[in-house]
Parts: structure tokens; sequence; C-alpha cells
């Protein structure tokens, strides 16, 4: 059976995201940004970023080695450009996983309520009892060190941020009149909650799914530093780092702080974008 | 076929020439010890004890065209290093050094003694049979002679008037107890390997202990310089039980040093023991502390800001601030270690030993010393390094001169790809991040075997498991290449080619070849050094032409010393030598 959304409740978060503020405005311009270079990294790129030249190692900035050399002679600018693919490909992978799962879960446990939103709500809290990264670490040990064991292992982990605000919002939601006049015409549970119910709480999922991109690409990034994460000669920001660390010894430190700085202003970016949407929810909310 | 045996010298007691190594298989633990990667730079530094052994180490590398310089100073960018077996005599006494170690030790019993950090501490407090010297020759140390009656005996004679740091007699008792205590399986030493072949340890005099072996063993009593020799009081380890060795046990042995204090996840100082028996040892430093400092940023700020006096393996990384930061000087010395790509998986796509020649071929040895060491080592040809050449070094270098498989060659590592045909399936090559040089030698072993048509994955893995290889079959798993830093413990090749024989705990590749394994047994049962060098030369030769090990470069020994201090070795022998006694005020 087709269901019909009901256009004023549906449609009540888009016009939010466009009240979200200068700094959500600049944040979103940034991180274009971002995605732009990671998007046109082969063009962009002056070098081959696994390019190992021993002769050129730690060298410093220079015209066609703009931000110098790493320890392997590789050029910084390259493997900066070309780390900018993983290192947002790899904190999306873990939101949407993390916001799939989370959904699923906070809309399941909602929707049905007693021993099934007891049950889901203490597996949440098992899982927030466990820090991420040792979730991570733990997982890599048994699948292997790579992008992909961390990505998954982190979608698990950050699963009960997106499930807690998920079902905090779906509770309230599934209480109004328009989900039991669903119910009374028949449709069927699970396309009110897909045509209906997570259209409407979309906002919030939305902020927080954007908070977690910023924490999300920290944590992968520590995971790359510790070398669970993107295996050689792949690299991202937080292998990047790892990389530049002697580096920073000898007295060269733009191998491990241009990564660094990548970092910092990826995240403050997801987190202003994140703030932005969230106060423009709360602000329509009310 | 082996080449004939020599008479052996040992056959009739020799007193006069008590110090002669010998042979044998042993196993122990491994350390594997990662030395520094050494950057460097000109220093008109030109010590009269700057070392013969230096020159000789660096002229056995020559004839290599990628290699460094064939004499006492190595080149980096123009600029020379000077090799030196030790620092400057010091002049005067000192109140209190400070030095850095990175980690804290498990255990201070000796027969758990495997770390580097519990080594380079335990060195100052815990005395030997034996020691090794600064040039790394065998020298008495709580034995006063030693005999080797027959093949398989060997007579310590102590020193008399040596008394532990409590004050009491070291007996011939104590010996007994000490040497006996690797032999109990229970207690699980590390150092079990080095009695083997040993069937009784027995008083046989006031203070003389009969070694008998159930076969020749030549290298037990060069093992009598490690730990495997270091004598305990036995009534000691017998009262403090199962708290002997940590710290609130603690130790009482008969070095320069005694155990002064402990402090849990800070610091062990040691206090200078003045009636320690030898007085040409006798410690210039009233204390020693022993910091537990485990960022290497913060040892260098530290060495920079005279807070820490000096430490041992600095961080390649930092060499050139240390020599150039005013505070002190960083000194080079030879090392018996080596660092190798040793093959883990034999029937994995390094089974054609024309892909491991081949990929040998490729890698740029003198890059990865410039580029990890900046220039402070020699490119390697074969497992045992020139410094583990501790007698008949004509016939090692010779050999060593022989060996061009190392030697870089494109073209003709192409070929032989060509020839071998590529696997199709990648070589694993493990590195982990936790050793700052690893992910750089990976990367060019990447980029040398793409140079060449082949193609190499990186596996970067945890430090627990990277060290975990060593003893669990499964973490070798999916690992073809492992990069690791081996050597020998005292300067003897016979040492680390044990490793290859067949069914050696080490021998993780299941190598095996009757014709190596004779040799390795003939080597073991010949004393006289010529005749020992030419078989294991032999036996280095079959290694290496099969590439178990991909030799790839030996690094100096570093150290750095404030200005305030000099005296200590610079040569690889802190974990077997009371280096710390000879630290004192410069001139």
């Amino acid at each position: 059976m087709a269901t019909q959304a009901l256009p004023l409740v549906r449609r009540r978060w888009l016009p939010r995201l466009r009240g979200a503020g200068w700094m959500a405005a600049s944040a979103v311009a940034v991180l274009a940004g971002l995605v732009l270079v990671a998007l046109l990294a082969p063009w962009l790129a002056p070098q081959d970023p696994d390019a190992v030249s021993l002769a050129e190692s730690l060298n410093g900035p220079s015209a066609a080695h703009p931000l110098g050399t790493d320890q392997a002679g590789r050029d910084v600018l390259s493997r900066l450009i070309w780390g900018a693919r993983i290192s947002l490909l790899g904190p999306l992978g873990v939101v949407v996983g993390a916001t799939l799962l989370g959904v699923t879960v906070g809309v399941v446990a909602a929707w049905r309520g007693g021993w099934v939103d007891a049950a889901l709500s203490r597996m949440i809290e098992l899982i927030f009892a466990f820090p991420g990264v040792l979730l991570a670490i733990l997982l890599v040990a048994v699948l292997g060190a790579g992008l992909d064991s961390t990505v998954l292992a982190l979608a698990i982990a950050y699963t009960p941020y997106m499930a807690r605000i998920t079902r905090g919002v779906a509770l309230s939601e599934r209480n109004r009149p328009y989900i039991r006049a669903l119910e009374l015409q028949g449709f069927a549970a699970w396309g009110i909650a897909l045509r209906h119910l997570i259209p409407n709480i979309a906002p919030f999922v939305l902020a927080q799914a954007s908070l977690c991109f910023g924490y999300a690409m920290i944590d992968l990034a520590g995971l790359s530093f510790l070398g669970f994460g993107v295996q050689p000669p792949r690299s991202d920001w937080g292998a990047m780092i790892s990389e530049g660390q002697t580096a920073l010894l000898q007295g060269m430190p733009l191998s491990a702080l241009a990564p660094g700085a990548a970092i910092v202003t990826a995240v403050v970016a997801f987190s202003l974008l994140g703030e932005g949407i969230a106060d423009h929810v709360r602000k329509a909310a009310r | 076929m082996a080449p004939q045996r020599r008479p052996d010298r040992r056959e009739s007691p020799s007193p006069s020439t008590p110090f002669t190594t010998l042979s044998g298989p042993p196993q122990h633990q491994p350390r594997r010890y990662l030395l520094p990667q050494a950057s460097v730079w000109s220093r008109p530094r030109r010590f009269a004890a700057t070392v013969a052994v230096g020159s000789l180490l660096l002229a056995g590398c020559g004839g290599n065209p990628s290699s460094g310089g064939p004499s006492g100073a190595a080149r980096d960018g123009g600029k020379a290093i000077d090799v030196t077996e030790t620092t400057p005599a010091a002049s005067g006494p000192l109140d209190r050094v400070t030095w850095a170690v990175q980690n804290e030790p498990a255990s201070f019993d000796w027969i758990y003694n495997a770390s580097f950090e519990t080594g380079q501490i335990m060195a100052n407090v815990c005395e030997g049979l034996l020691r090794l010297a600064p040039d790394m020759s065998l020298e008495p140390a709580l034995a006063e002679s030693v005999a080797n009656p027959t093949p398989t005996t060997w007579v310590y004679r102590m020193r008399p008037g040596v008394r532990f740091h409590d004050g009491t007699a070291l007996t011939a008792k104590d010996v007994v107890f000490s040497l006996t205590r690797h032999l109990d399986a229970k207690a699980g030493s590390f150092w079990a390997g080095a009695y083997a072949n040993v069937s009784s340890v027995e008083e046989t005099g006031p203070l003389e202990v009969t070694v008998t072996l159930k076969q020749p063993d030549a290298l037990f009593n060069s093992y009598m310089s490690s730990p495997a020799g270091i004598v305990e009081s036995e009534a000691t380890v017998q009262a403090k039980g199962k708290a002997y060795g940590t710290p609130d046990g603690g130790v009482n042995c008969a070095g320069p040093f005694s155990l002064a204090s402990w402090d849990k996840g800070q610091s062990i100082t040691l206090a200078r023991d003045d009636g320690y028996f030898d007085p040409k040892h006798r410690a210039k430093a009233k204390e020693v502390v022993f910091s537990f400092v485990r960022d290497p940023a913060a040892v260098v700020n530290g060495m920079l800001s005279g807070s820490i006096d000096g430490g041992w393996s600095l961080p390649s990384a930092s060499l050139d601030r240390l020599s150039t930061g005013g505070q002190g000087t960083v000194y080079y010395g030879p090392s018996t270690q080596g660092f190798n790509a040793i093959v883990m998986n034999a029937d994995g796509p390094l089974r054609d030993v024309r892909v491991r020649r081949a990929l040998s071929m490729a890698i740029d040895r003198q890059g990865i010393i410039d580029a990890v060491l900046r220039g402070a080592g020699q490119p390697q040809r074969a497992p045992a390094v020139p410094g583990s050449w501790g007698y008949a070094k004509d016939v090692y270098r010779k050999a060593w001169d022989d060996l061009t498989i190392t030697r870089r060659d494109l073209d003709a590592a192409k070929r032989l790809v060509r020839e071998a045909g590529a696997p199709a399936e990648p070589i694993t090559v493990a590195t982990t991040t936790s050793e700052a040089e690893l992910p750089v030698i990976g990367a060019e072993i990447q980029a040398a075997a793409k140079r060449i048509g082949l193609t190499v994955a990186i596996k970067n893995i945890p430090p627990d498991q990277y060290n975990g290889v060593y003893t669990d079959k499964k973490a070798r798993e999916g690992i073809d290449l492992y990069l690791t830093s081996w050597g020998t413990d005292f300067p003897d090749p016979l040492q680390i080619y044990q490793y290859f024989q067949t069914g050696n705990l080490y021998n993780f590749s299941g190598f095996s070849d009757p014709a190596f394994d004779e040799l390795m047994t003939e080597a073991a049962r010949t004393g006289e050094p010529e005749t020992r060098a030419e078989l294991i030369a032999s036996a280095q030769r079959i290694v290496v032409d099969r590439l178990i090990w991909i030799p790839l470069y030996t690094p100096y020994n570093t150290l750095f010393l404030n200005k305030r201090l000099s005296g200590c070795p610079a040569s690889y022998v802190q974990l077997h030598y009371p280096w710390a006694a000879d630290l004192g005020a410069t001139a």
C-alpha cells in the first residue's frame, strides 16, 4: 500500500538549514573546498604522493616541493592532497554506518517500546561504556589493520551516539497525532517510520552526524597515527602526522604540522556546521 | 663438504690464553635491541683511542660502490663521522649523573635480564665471571682466570676478596648457585639456551668452579660475559624469595654500584660501592640516577637543557640537534648489531631465491642509511656484521668483501625477476609505527620492488604483535618479510648463524641445508680461530646466497654525554660492561 506523506511536517526541516548562520555557511564553504581538493587530487597534486626518493629525504620547501619532503623523500603537499580523500571518506564511512545502525536501533526502540526498548537501551549503554578507540583497537586485532576495519569499528562505537538521539526524538515524534492517524489508516509500521517519522527527525540526526564526523575524523587520525588505519603507501592525515614525528625532532615540522592543520581545519568546520544545524533545529522546535 | 679440521687449541690446557672464544650452538632468547639511527655531521674529534676497530669495520665495508667511506670516518654529505670505542678519559670524580632510559626494567633478576634498559643498568650493578671490554674482547671480571683443560671442561677461578654489596664474601657456592639457576626449567631463565650443553656446575675449590659440558661448546665461555655469567649472593636470593629483583626486594651483587633505590615508574638510583673489588673500574660518580623517559622528544630536550646527562641509542632524528646544542657530544661506537629483512615465509611469494636476490639487489641501502641514520651506519652484507668479528678478522673480512649479493644493481635485479617470473601475490612486509625507522625502510623496499616489477604490500602491525613474532607462530602468519635489528651478544659470528640451523627456534622460515648444518657443527667443535672462522665464513656464504635474511645495514652505537662527563666506552658493550663506573668529570 502506498503511503502519503503529510507535507506540513515532512518538509519543515528544510527551511531551517537555510538560516543556519554565517559560521555554518563558512564551515560549509571550507568543507566544500576540502571535498573539491579531494576530488581533484589527481590534477592538483604536483607529484606522485608515493614516490620514494631517499636522496630527497626531509628537504625544505622548494618550488618542486612547496611543503618540503618527508623522511622517505615523498612530496608532503601531494600526500596532503591525496590524503584528503581517505581523511574525508573514512569519517564519512563511520558516520554513514553509525547513522544507519543508530537510526535503526533508535527508531525500533522508540516505536516498539517495552522490553525491546529496554534491551536496546541497555545495549547502547553497554557500548557507551566502552571507549570507542579501545573498541576499534580490539576489532582491529581481530580483523587486522586497515581502513575498513577501523571504519567498521568506529561505526559500531559511534552507533550509540546516533541511536540515543534518534530514540529521544523518535519517542516524542511517535506520539504525535499524524503517526496515530497513519496507523489508524492501516499503514505498515516500517512504512510510516521510513516515509514520515525518519524524515521528520532528520534535522536532529543530521546535526548529530555532522558533529560525529569531526570526532570520527580525530579518532581515525589517531588510529592511523598508531598504525591501525590506512596502510602504506596510502596515507591519510593521521598517518602523515605519525610519519612526520621524527622530522619534528630534526627541526623539520612541516611534514607533521601540515596534516595536523588540515585535520584541525576540517574538524572545526564540521563542528561549526553541526552546531549551526543543531541551533536552528532547537530554535525551530521552540 | 666441511673444511679439514685443524688441531684444536683446547685439547691442551692453556691458562695463558684463558679467553679464547670457542663455539657451539646454544640457543637463548634473542635480544632485539633497536639501535639508534644515528644522524651525523662532522666533528673534529680525534681521540688517541679512536679505534682501529672502527677503521677495520669501515674498511671491511669498502669495495662496495654504494658503501660509505673506507676509513674510520664515515661520510654524511661530505661530513665525517668518527667511530670510536671510547670517549676521552675522565679526569675527576662526580657527585651525580642523570641518565635517560626509555623503559622501566621489568625485573632486576639476572636470569630475566634481556631488555636493553635492564641490561644497561644491571651491567653496573651485577658483574659476571667475564665482561666485554670496550674493544669488545672478553676480559676477566669476577673470574681471575679461566682454563679449558679439556674440550668439555671450563674451570673458573674467582678473585679472592670479592664482596657483595652487603659486605658478605663471594664464594664458589654463590657461583655454582648463580650458574645452576639457569638450568632450573621452573625458573624460566631467558639465558637457559647458553646452558644447553652443560651437564654440571661444581665447586672444585674454595674459589674455583668447574663447568662440565655434554659436548664441546665454544660459545659457552663467551656467554659468561653476558647475564648468563652473572653471580649473585645465594643467601640474598633465598631470603628475598619472590621479592628478589623487584623494586621492593632489590639485588645484592658485586658490581661497582649498588642498587640504592627504585622509585616505581620514575627512576632507579645506583650508589657507588666503595668496596668494589676492581680498582681499575672503581666508580668515579657517587650516584647514577636512571630516569625513565618514554618520549624521545623529552629525552632530547632534557639533554639539551642539561637536566639529563646522557643516554644510549639516541633517536636518529635528534642527533643533529644534540651535536650542535652546545650541551654535550654525540659519540659513535662500533656495534655487533645489524638490521635485516628476515624471510618469514619460504613458501610464499619469496619462495624463489631469485626473487629474494632481485629484491636485495634493488634496495638502496646507502639511501636508507643516509635518510634514516643520516649516514651513521654501513651497508650490511651478511647477518654477522664486522663488529661481531672477535677473532680471525682477516678471514671474515675477505669473506665479507667477496659478498656482492647485496650490491645494488637494478638491471640484474630486473633480469632475475624476468627469469623467475614475478609472483602473483604481493610480498607482505611487516612494519610498526612504534619504531621510527621501519615505515621509511618499508617504503623504500616497496619502492625498490616496484622498480623491478615486484609488488610489496606493507602490513602495519601493533608493537606488541610485532615483537610477538619471535615467540608466536601465529603472529608470523601473513608476513613474508620482517624488519628487525639483530646481532650477537659478544663478538662471535657463530652465535648469529646458529639461528639458521635446522630446527632452531629462531629459524622462522624453516631453512634447512645439510651442508650448512655440517659446517656449523664442525665450527662448534673447532677451537682454532682461523679454521673456525673459515668454517663459519663458508656457512655464511650459504646463508647469504640463499638470502634467508636480507641484510640491510649495520648502525653505529650512539651515545650522548653532557660536556661535564666523559670516560665511558662508546662501543656496543653497555650491556656487558660496567660503563657507568668509568664516567667522571671532564678535564
